[in-house]
């Protein structure tokens, strides 16, 4: 099991969860949806807005450091009643002089019309949003001061700048994991409790994470359990290739089209294309040699492309077998030296 | 006794007069204890979702496998095995395809094998599965419409197979043990109860029948009397349906009724259940990447101990042949916990499940078909716990069961 103090602060395991807390699940269920209870629902993920030209236009020259867009891990909205929150997943607070305070300040900036003008709504639709950052327990008040530093200085200048919260994440000695909320917070936040609630039931010696619906996230750093995710969810997809084909047809591996497949669309907004090149790269050199040592007269190479000729029964049964007995991509393991999600190009 | 001649049958009204005449001959006999020879069948089956790859044609679907389709009208065909020669039945297609039912005489020894063999074998084709909670909300529909003095049959059937390690695989399960003294001994809980009695005696006893002995949550086998004669139709829960009555049309009028409730309850499910990130455009160009699609969700009632859970990864993952016919890699979290990136292997589509001691997660990306939901609950209650709690989402199983049984209508034909 991987240290459960690590867990709570990497990103991806962050990013999951606020998925899962917003997935309608039955009442007294290992995971506690508090996000779907309070009535928030997922809006977008990883979605970049531009920072409105007024904004942009009135920020130039008051000396304050922000980027001209910004993509909030996720947006949740409150159905119907256009109240969103823009939620921030960090596994420590930064410093005010960083380029993730940057994106911060953007953030803050994108409030009411701001954010409905980035969202593409309506010019009359008025919006309500609020910034949450998700972060261990024991960053949560750093973080709150960062913010509070942020605020202050954009308010200085003239801006009317966004509310921000921060929860807090952490765990107990049953690996139940817990959200840490302030009372204030609580009602601000439109959420139907506060304190220390418990999200996600633990066991002991076992690793609490949930399923991952986002099985990689390349923009931070690399953990084993998403690598392994993203693996398992290609060989999926490729077995379901072979599986559904018909005998005496030709498969046609895509390698992009296999990525965009097992990270549910995720791959093609990645905004770091040498990322994206990479992944494929290493899913083509995967596919070739294990096709070269199934079935060499069979397969042909074509840019992204493989091409299996699938000309008996025995032929898919010889493929299916081998690719049924694979238990890793080990050339997946090698690490993924790319900085990914359109965010952080800028950075 | 009617000389059964399927080649010579060449519109819809003689297949109906030769079923009708055959299954009246055949009440004949089993009135008389004096079977003769195989009862009217239909096996319901499913295509896959869309009917993608297949649109075409259904032979499409049968031809790989030595079969071939001989069409009488729009949606009814003749099967011949090309193998022997021989005709085997009709096959019936609703709904452009998406649901066949296929109507067979043979022995129910011989078709049954060669019907699993087809569905085994074929990635377009699945059986329509009944699971037992399906079943209990067909049984209120028993209940709803037949005269309580009219006799039933419902067989449960439980079987805690990884209570130990029997190092069963789904080949097994054709096993017959011819001799009594060659039967293993195996100490784990095995629950195969039939039950006949009128429907009126067994009407408000059977709940409590189930919250005494949780086995009998997991109904396999179930009886629809015929309404207009003795007998009736008995419905198994991998969509096999029997004719025990003298008229093949109320048959096929049963046969339609139940197709219509499943098929409800797959689109009823495919909507909660399908899983993915939909892009959503907006006003000023862009997407959004909007998460859509709520978990399937199993609650054991009773936590598995961590050796029934080891079996149970252990069969399902490490042996080709398992009787839940999925693929994966299991990523230990625990000695109690797996996460399960993988395939169903009954239509080869995507699955990910999160399995503990206490309940399974199961994640359907959008497009994996609904019954994959359909068949592993009915698994789950045959073989790992027959009262598990099931929901998609915060539904549970039976109210969307029980919202497919509502109100069917001569629409839903279309």
């Amino acid at each position: 099991m991987n240290n459960i103090n690590d867990l709570i602060g990497d990103h991806l395991f962050q990013l999951n969860l606020v998925l899962w807390l917003t997935q309608p699940l039955p009442q007294g269920f290992a995971i506690r949806p508090i996000f779907k209870e309070s009535g928030y629902l997922v809006h977008s993920i990883s979605q970049p807005l531009a920072l409105p030209i007024p904004i942009r236009e009135k920020i130039r020259g008051k000396n304050i450091n922000v980027q001209d867009g910004c993509s909030p891990d996720v947006i949740l909205e409150k159905s119907q009643k256009n109240s969103f929150l823009l939620v921030e997943c960090k596994k420590q607070s930064f410093g005010t002089n960083s380029t993730t305070s940057e994106q911060a300040r953007t953030l803050l900036l994108l409030k009411g019309r701001a954010l409905s003008e980035a969202l593409g709504l309506a010019l009359d639709t008025i919006v309500e949003n609020k910034i949450v950052y998700l972060t261990r327990a024991d960053q949560k008040s750093q973080l709150n001061d960062t913010c509070k530093s942020m605020v202050t200085e954009l308010e200085n200048v003239g801006f009317t700048v966004c509310p921000t919260y921060c929860l807090g994440i952490k765990c107990d000695s049953t690996n139940s994991i817990y959200l840490v909320i302030d009372s204030n917070d609580t009602n601000e936040l439109g959420l139907l409790e506060h304190g220390e609630i418990k999200v996600i039931e633990g066991q002991p010696e076992t690793d609490p994470r949930p399923l991952y619906f986002i099985p990689l996230d390349p923009s931070v750093e690399q953990n084993e359990y998403g690598i392994k995710t993203l693996e398992q969810r290609l060989l999926s997809e490729i077995l379901s290739l072979i599986g559904r084909a018909k005998i005496s047809s030709k498969i046609q591996f895509d390698c992009e089209e296999l990525l965009e497949k097992a990270t549910w669309g995720m791959y093609g907004i990645w905004g770091d294309r040498n990322a994206r090149l990479n992944l494929k790269r290493k899913v083509k050199t995967f596919l070739s040699e294990k096709m070269v040592s199934l079935l060499p007269n069979n397969f042909q190479k074509e840019q992204d492309k493989l091409i299996l000729s699938l000309n008996s029964s025995q032929d898919k049964e010889t493929i299916l077998s081998s690719f049924q007995k694979t238990k890793e991509i080990e050339v997946l393991k090698a690490p993924l030296q790319f900085k990914l999600f359109e965010k952080n190009e800028n950075s | 006794m009617t000389e059964v001649n399927i080649s010579e049958i060449k519109n819809r009204e003689e297949m109906i007069r030769l079923l009708d005449g055959y299954s009246i001959e055949r009440k004949e006999e089993l009135d008389q204890k004096k079977i003769k020879k195989g009862l009217v069948k239909s096996y319901l089956l499913e295509t896959v979702d869309g009917f993608q790859d297949t649109k075409k044609t259904l032979s499409d679907i049968l031809t790989p496998f030595a079969s071939e389709l001989i069409q009488i009208d729009e949606g009814l065909y003749k099967v011949l095995n090309k193998n022997s020669g021989k005709y085997m039945g009709f096959l019936e297609s609703f709904w452009e395809g998406r649901y066949l039912a296929f109507y067979s005489l043979e022995l129910s020894k011989n078709i049954d094998k060669l019907v699993k063999d087809l569905v085994l074998l074929s990635p377009q084709l699945d059986h329509v599965w009944l699971s037992g909670w399906t079943f209990n909300i067909l049984w209120e529909k028993v209940k709803e419409l037949s005269n309580p003095n009219r006799f039933t049959r419902i067989v449960f059937e439980h079987e805690s197979i990884f209570e130990i390690d029997s190092d069963t695989d789904e080949t097994d399960e054709d096993q017959i043990f011819e001799d009594e003294e060659e039967q293993l001994i195996f100490e784990r809980r095995s629950s195969k109860i039939a039950l006949v009695d009128k429907i009126g005696l067994l009407k408000d006893k059977l709940n409590k029948f189930q919250e005494l002995y949780s086995p009998m949550y997991s109904i396999t086998q179930l009886r629809f009397p015929s309404p207009i004669a003795r007998g009736g139709h008995d419905f198994f829960h991998f969509g096999k349906a029997t004719n025990r009555s003298e008229s093949f049309r109320d048959h096929r009028s049963h046969v339609l009724y139940v197709l219509k409730i499943y098929r409800e309850l797959i689109k009823k499910t495919q909507e909660i259940v399908w899983f993915s990130f939909e892009k959503v455009s907006i006003q000023k160009g862009g997407e959004f990447q909007k998460l859509i699609g709520a978990p399937l969700i199993v609650k054991f009632r009773e936590p598995l101990n961590e050796e029934t859970f080891n079996h149970f990864i252990i069969s399902t993952f490490e042996r080709v042949k398992n009787r839940f016919r999925l693929w994966g890699n299991p990523i230990r979290l625990g000695p109690k916990k797996v996460h399960v990136y993988g395939v169903d292997k009954h239509l080869w589509q995507p699955i990910f499940m999160e399995i503990t001691d206490k309940h399974i997660i199961a994640i359907i990306p959008k497009g994996t078909c609904g019954n994959t939901v359909h068949r592993l609950v009915s698994n789950i209650q045959i073989y790992l716990d027959p009262a598990a709690e099931v929901t998609l989402g915060n539904k549970s199983y039976r109210e969307i069961a029980q919202d497919s049984s509502r109100e069917i209508t001569y629409e839903q034909y279309k």
